[in-house]
């Protein structure tokens, strides 16, 4: 009988193939990075071969190079930057709205368990209601400049900060207050010193999910009433049969997500750093 | 080889779990196991014991099938363990009940998996749940069970497929003192009614002589074996047992050679 | 919470006769102690809000009377309406819940399964994940048209993403034991599949698609904003806009918010609390 030699285990032997520790059928490193490159240059490859051009008919569909040639040098540069400025700071302006009034009444919500049961079933009933809906409606109110979708990115971006925070106030730790009472502290002293900072982590949560929201109630404010911005350029590209520049404005997007996802990440892990939850 | 079957038979076992990453995040390669012999015969109940991190559920996981011996062979009724085995239960410290399951489906899961749900199946499991305590109970669901009543179910589902061989791994690790012992009254109970061979790994010196005919000290990390207690007990294990001075005396002898092999690999 | 349950047959507890109060009054009490607060605050924010108006004399468009949105939603021509739009936008929405949350499912647990699979797609999974999936809308109008086929296609895109996130988070978190214990059981794949992983990812893999139907919904009504002529809510709020007539928009507003409660807090809900229980979600 000889013995399996040490690296026989790197291949899984047919029965154990269920295991969890030596995942199924796994495959090496190799295919894997092979599997991944050979997908992509299909994908590529299709994306240049398959369209047949923009014809302006419905199955329009840019071919590769000519939304690279939208994304190189030559292209609408001016025009993509000024719509993302736009868009961006609406979204800024808009989430910032939303998280001063989102902290303020998540507190007092929060605090106080009569106005929580009051207006909770309220505040569930207008979560429910997407908030692109609204829309129209900023528009009437404050036209088509930034300040409708300030206003509307404002109201998506509230909630999901408001119920964090107000969970977060709710659900402070007993033991902690129990802890500080019995050193003490007065109802301030709690709500300075155990309530508030346990709520960090809790209103970054909501935070996060806001941010999201933030780019993207934006941006379908303005696809659906505004004079500048991505939804704009966007609704303008696909008028005009302009698709390689529609397509390089989502390149564009997808670039602009992964740098806000990235942002949110290393804030929350400078968050978590400084404010361990646990 | 002999003609002569043993239950489970470890020869030279060694098992080195491999590292990952490179630089600062890097996991070295750690050696769990190292060289370790052991046989038990057939209807021999054997317990494991040592101090945490010796290895002791990967030469478990080994003799399951779970994981492959880096070196060495594990044979179990003389042949080569290539996977799990339909004739060996297993038991684990989580009990793992599948919590949609009552009872009575719980217990019949093995025996489901194998394709061998029959009423002969059905009557076999309820004659063990009897045994273990737990007549009435079996539409009961997990969360309605409390932790001792969980571990016996685990224990029933381990026997259900009517395995030669029984795998237990701390199976009453995180219960309280009195119920573990009560557990352990009635496992051998369990034990000598159904006449089975079984394997333990445990932590407790006093359940390891409490309920084996043969403990095996391991070592710390890499755990290799340094001694084999037999207690000269009848296979009938009483809780009056446990007040005796034979008893105290077989368990200061097991905690003696287990400090001495902590402090030998410490020093 | 598990550790709570106390053992049936060691502790059989009994409330003694005198704590416990007639049943009758007891529900009563705690259903009035629930529900006064919210009618209350629903009661006197609506008179608050109707007496401001008419005191300071605000102008309907910038909020409507509260009696001016009863007297919309209360007209005739307004019921006719808002019945088609709503059948339309929710229908617009199902469709898109299914097809989209379906094959959600289905890339999840591919995903799942296979680190192959999950290795080859992660990438791309990622990036579309980061783009705002809103910004699509022309394009889809471009391809799809103006009518139901756009709007669907829309909301199953929405809804797939958070199904692919939902399912592939359940399936990878199925606790490590209980896949271990089946193994040893000589469980095959298959069986190890179906029997384990699946069930113990149904309450993750529930509330993804409650996300993934909320997300449908707002498909559909985006849908609805950019395709002028594809019917439905969305579109009723637009004619509403392009008239001024705020106190329409409101009441439609409220239709979209109890068309919204109903399918996410109450079909969900029961649905959910259902596979919770059965299931028993380890969180």
């Amino acid at each position: 009988m000889t013995a399996p030699s040490a690296d026989a285990r790197s291949v899984a032997p047919p029965r154990l193939d269920g295991h969890p520790d030596g995942e199924a059928r796994s495959a090496s490193a190799a295919v894997r990075w092979g599997g991944l490159v050979v997908v992509t240059a299909a994908l590529l490859a299709a994306w240049q071969i398959l369209p047949s051009g923009v014809q302006g008919d419905g199955s329009s569909v840019p071919k590769l190079d000519a939304v690279l040639k939208a994304l190189g040098p030559s292209g609408e540069w001016g025009e993509y930057l000024r719509a993302l400025r736009t868009t961006l700071g609406e979204a800024f302006f808009g989430l910032l709205i939303g998280f001063v009034a989102g902290v303020v009444l998540g507190v007092l919500l929060g605090e106080s368990r009569i106005l929580r049961q009051g207006f909770y079933p309220y505040a569930v009933a207008l979560q429910a209601l997407p908030p692109i809906a609204l829309a129209p409606i900023f528009v009437i109110w404050f036209g088509l400049g930034m300040e409708s979708k300030i206003g509307l990115v404002g109201a998506a971006t509230l909630f999901p900060i408001l119920v964090s925070t107000m969970a977060g106030v709710a659900e402070t730790d007993r033991g902690r207050i129990e802890m500080a009472t019995a050193f003490g502290a007065s109802r301030s002293q709690i709500r300075l010193k155990i309530v508030f900072p346990g709520l960090v982590v809790p209103i970054f949560s909501g935070l996060e999910i806001s941010v999201v929201l933030s780019f993207l109630a934006a941006i379908a404010g303005e696809l659906i009433s505004a004079n500048a911005g991505v939804g704009v350029i966007l609704q303008v590209y696909q008028r005009d049969f302009r698709l390689a520049e529609e397509f390089a404005v989502l390149v564009i997007l997808v670039a602009v997500g992964l740098a806000l996802a990235l942002l949110v990440r290393l804030a929350r892990h400078f968050v978590l750093e400084r404010m361990p939850n646990e | 080889m002999t003609t002569t079957e043993h239950a489970v038979e470890l020869a030279g076992l060694r098992h080195v779990f491999a590292g990952r990453g490179r630089g600062r995040r890097a996991v070295q390669d750690t050696e769990a196991v190292r060289n370790v012999d052991l046989t038990v015969r057939p209807g021999e109940f054997v317990s494991i014991v040592g101090p945490s991190g010796c290895g002791k559920s990967t030469i478990l996981k080994m003799i399951a099938g779970l994981l492959r011996p880096t070196h060495g062979t594990v044979r179990v009724w003389g042949e080569p363990v290539t996977g799990p085995r339909r004739d060996i239960g297993i038991a684990l410290q989580d009990a793992t009940l599948l919590p949609w399951r009552d009872v009575m489906a719980n217990c019949l899961f093995p025996v489901e998996l194998h394709g061998k749900v029959t009423d002969a199946a059905r009557e076999r499991v309820s004659g063990l749940l009897e045994r273990a305590g737990l007549a009435g109970f079996e539409t009961r669901r997990p969360k309605e069970l409390s932790g001792g009543m969980r571990q016996r179910v685990a224990i029933c589902r381990a026997l259900a497929d009517d395995p030669r061989l029984l795998l237990l791994d701390e199976p009453f690790g995180s219960l309280d003192a009195l119920t573990r012992e009560q557990m352990n009254i009635d496992l051998n109970r369990i034990w000598r009614e159904t006449e089975k061979t079984a394997l333990l790994i445990t932590h407790g010196i006093d359940e390891a002589v409490l309920l084996s005919t043969r403990v095996v000290i391991l070592s710390e990390r890499p755990g290799t074996v340094v001694e084999v207690v037999t207690p000269p007990f009848p296979r009938e294990r009483t809780k009056e047992l446990m007040a005796t001075p034979e008893f105290a005396e077989v368990c200061g002898q097991v905690r003696d050679r287990l400090f001495a092999a902590e402090s030998k690999v410490g020093g | 919470m598990s550790k709570v349950t106390p053992a049936p047959d060691r502790v059989r507890r009994r409330e003694p006769a005198a704590a416990r109060r007639p049943l009758g009054t007891g529900l009563a009490a705690r259903a009035a102690f629930l529900l006064l607060p919210p009618v209350v605050v629903g009661v006197v924010g609506v008179l608050l809000i109707q007496l401001v108006i008419s005191r300071f004399e605000i102008s309907g468009v910038v909020i409507p009377k509260p009696t001016d949105v009863f007297e919309v939603m209360r007209s005739e021509i307004f019921m006719e309406q808002i019945g088609e739009s709503t059948w339309q936008t929710w229908k617009a929405t199902l469709i898109g819940f299914v097809l989209g949350a379906g094959s959600g499912v289905v890339l999840g647990t591919l995903m799942a399964e296979s680190r192959l699979v999950r290795f080859v797609l992660y990438p791309y999974v990622v990036a579309f994940q980061s783009l705002p999936k809103i910004a699509l809308a022309p394009v889809c109008v471009l391809w799809l048209g103006f009518g139901l086929t756009m709007k669907f296609s829309f909301a199953a895109m929405l809804a797939f993403f958070p199904a692919v996130i939902a399912t592939l988070a359940a399936l990878s978190t199925v606790p490590r034991t209980r896949l271990e214990m089946a193994t040893a059981f000589c469980a095959s794949p298959r069986q190890r599949f179906f029997r384990v992983s699946l069930p113990s990812a149904m309450p993750g893999i529930v509330s993804g698609l409650e996300i993934s139907m909320a997300f449908a919904l707002i498909g559909a009504i985006v849908g609805e904003f950019v395709a002028p002529s594809a019917g439905g809510l969305g579109q009723l709020l637009l004619t509403y806009s392009e008239a001024i007539n705020v106190a329409a928009e409101f009441s439609v507003l409220v239709v979209l918010m109890v068309l919204g409660v109903l399918q996410n807090k109450i079909l969900f809900g029961v649905v959910r609390a259902g596979t919770e229980r059965f299931f028993e979600s380890s969180r």
